[in-house]
C-alpha cells in the first residue's frame, strides 16, 4: 500500500518534471533529483477515517488470495446475480445492443429522455403522485445517487436515521458527507420491522431524515403500509 | 424527509406485495430510489435513479445540490441507461423467478430449511430480496469477534459470508448469506456451514447446551413464525 502510494507521488513529480523538461530546461535535474528525493508517506483523507465498507472487506481479500492459491470458494457475501447463472433479459440486451451506435455522447446530466419517461411511468404504477421528468435523475447505479444525495444535504455534525442492521453503504455515505448516523433498531422479534419507538429516542435537533430499506438488504423484510405511515407521521411531525 | 431505497422492490415471495413509501403521502418530502441491477439482475449496467416526490417547496436548495452533484459528473453511464425503457416496460421475467416454481423461491425456501435445522440458528424467513439474516444463539455460539468468526468459516470451509457487523448490527450474533447459487451448490455451502457450526460447538463445548436449549429454541422459532405469517 505504502510502495503503491510513493510510487504514484513520484509518478507525479516525475510528470511535472518531464513537462519542465520537454521545455528543455531541467531534462538533467529532473533525472538526478528524482533519485534523491525522500517520498512522504501518502495517507488517505481524513474524512474516510471512519467509513466502513465490509461487504467487500478484509475477509474478502483473503478470499482472493486462497483463490489465487487454486482454492474454490463458495462466495455468499454479494447480491451479483449474473455469477449464478441468472442472464440478463434477452429483450434488454438486443436494446442496448440496437441502440450502442447513439450511445457515445453524454447525455443530459439527468439522464435520457425516454429513460426517465418510464421511470416516470413506473412511478404512477407505484401511486407516486406528481413526479415529473425533472424530479428524476439517473445515475451509475443506486450506489452513487446514495453518495450524491448525502453529499448533497449534510453539513457536519447532521444526523440520519439509518436502519440497523444497514445495507453498509448508507451508512458509510452518511460518514463521508460529514454526518452521523443514528442507528435505529429493526426488531428481529417482529420480523425485522422497524422500531418506531426507537427511532422517536434517536431524534435530536440535528436529525435531517431518515433512511429506509424496503424490501430490506440484508434482513429481507417487507414494510407493510401501517409501518410506512407511522414513519411519515414520525417525519411530519418532526417537520423534515 | 424519507430516503427510500426501494431496489428489490419486485423480488418479492410468496405473493407479497410492495407499497412505496412515497405513495402514501403527499406533504413530506421522498426520495425514492430504484434500478435495473436486481428487479433485472444487471447489476454490471450500472443503471439506477432516483426520484424527488412529496412536498418540495421547502427543498429547492437541496434538490439544486442534487442538480449540481448530477452536473458536475456529466451524465450517467449511456448504455446502461439505453436498458432502462425496456426494463421497465417489457415482460418481467422477475415474476417467473420468485413464483413458487422460480429458482429464486425455491432456493430462498431451501437456505431457510437448512439453516433453521442447524441448532442454535434461527432465521426470520425473508420475504422478499436475495438474503436470509440468521442469528446465532450466543449461549451456543459465543462470538466475540464476527469478523474473525467468518474468516474461521472461509479458512475451514472456503465459504464466503459477511458477518452481522458488516451491516452495522450491534452485535457479533449474526451473519448474512446471500441465496443466489442454484440448489446444487446451495446445498453444498450449506451443509458446509452446518458442518463449520458443528465443530465450533465441539470445540466450544456446547453441545450439551443444545439438546437443553432446543425445545426452548423451537418455541422461540415457532413464536417467530407466527409473527410472520
Ligand atoms: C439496499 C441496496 N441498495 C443499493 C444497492 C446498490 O445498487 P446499485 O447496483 O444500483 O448501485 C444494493 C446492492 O446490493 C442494495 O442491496
Amino acid at each position: 500500500m505504502l510502495e503503491k502510494s510513493v510510487d504514484y507521488h513520484g509518478f507525479q513529480m516525475l510528470a511535472r518534471f518531464n513537462c519542465m523538461a520537454t521545455q528543455g530546461k531541467i531534462a538533467h535535474f529532473a533525472n538526478t533529483f528524482i533519485l534523491r528525493v525522500t517520498m512522504q508517506p501518502l495517507s488517505k483523507s481524513s474524512k474516510l477515517n471512519n467509513v466502513c465498507y465490509d461487504i467487500r472487506g478484509p475477509v474478502l481479500a483473503r478470499a482472493k488470495e486462497m483463490e489465487e492459491e487454486g482454492q474454490r470458494i463458495i462466495k455468499l457475501n454479494i447480491g451479483n446475480p449474473a455469477p449464478f447463472g441468472f442472464e440478463a433479459p434477452e429483450e434488454i440486451l438486443q436494446d442496448v445492443i440496437r441502440n450502442m451506435d447513439g450511445a457515445s455522447g453524454y447525455t443530459d446530466s439527468k439522464g435520457l429522455f425516454a429513460a426517465r419517461k418510464a421511470i416516470m411511468h413506473y412511478t404512477q404504477q407505484k401511486n407516486i403522485r406528481g413526479v415529473g421528468i425533472d424530479d428524476i435523475i439517473i445515475g451509475n447505479g443506486v450506489s452513487e445517487l446514495i453518495v450524491m444525495s448525502m453529499q448533497a444535504l449534510l453539513n457536519n455534525g447532521d444526523q440520519v436515521l439509518v436502519p440497523m442492521p444497514d445495507y453498509p453503504l448508507w451508512t458509510a455515505a452518511v460518514t463521508l458527507a460529514g454526518g452521523t448516523a443514528r442507528h435505529y433498531l429493526c426488531d428481529e422479534q417482529s420480523g425485522w420491522m422497524p422500531d418506531l419507538k426507537d427511532i422517536e429516542n434517536k431524534i435530536t435537533a440535528n436529525t435531517r431524515g431518515i433512511v429506509l430499506i424496503n424490501p430490506n438488504n440484508p434482513t429481507g423484510a417487507l414494510y407493510p403500509p401501517e409501518i410506512l405511515q407511522g414513519i411519515i407521521e414520525i417525519a411530519r411531525h418532526h417537520g423534515w | 424527509m424519507i430516503f427510500a431505497d426501494e431496489i428489490y422492490d419486485k423480488v418479492l415471495y410468496d405473493g407479497n406485495t410492495h407499497t412505496s413509501v412515497a405513495s402514501l403521502a403527499d406533504d413530506v418530502l421522498f426520495v425514492t430510489f430504484n434500478g435495473l441491477s436486481k428487479n433485472y439482475r444487471t447489476c454490471g449496467y450500472r443503471a439506477g435513479w432516483l426520484v424527488i416526490s412529496g412536498e418540495k417547496r421547502h427543498a429547492k436548495d437541496y434538490i439544486e445540490g442534487l442538480n449540481m452533484l448530477a452536473s458536475m459528473r456529466l451524465c450517467a453511464n449511456v448504455p446502461g441507461q439505453l436498458a432502462i425503457q425496456t426494463a421497465l416496460g417489457g415482460y418481467q421475467s422477475i415474476d417467473d423467478l420468485v413464483a413458487p416454481t422460480g429458482r429464486l423461491c425455491k432456493q430462498r425456501d431451501l437456505a431457510y430449511k437448512m439453516l433453521s435445522e442447524i441448532p442454535g440458528v434461527s432465521c426470520v424467513k425473508p420475504k422478499a430480496g436475495l438474503y436470509l439474516f440468521p442469528r446465532l444463539d450466543p449461549k451456543i455460539y459465543p462470538i466475540e469477534d464476527d469478523q474473525q468468526f467468518i474468516l474461521d468459516l472461509l479458512l475451514e470451509e472456503r465459504v464466503l459470508l459477511v458477518q452481522g457487523t458488516g451491516f452495522n448490527w450491534h452485535a457479533p450474533d449474526h451473519f448474512r448469506v446471500v441465496f443466489l447459487p442454484n440448489v446444487d451448490d446451495l446445498t453444498e455451502a450449506m451443509t458446509r456451514i452446518a458442518r463449520f457450526l458443528e465443530n465450533y460447538r465441539k470445540q466450544h463445548s456446547t453441545i450439551s447446551l443444545v439438546s437443553n436449549t432446543s425445545s426452548k429454541e423451537l418455541a422461540h422459532k415457532d413464536k417467530k413464525q407466527n409473527v410472520q405469517a
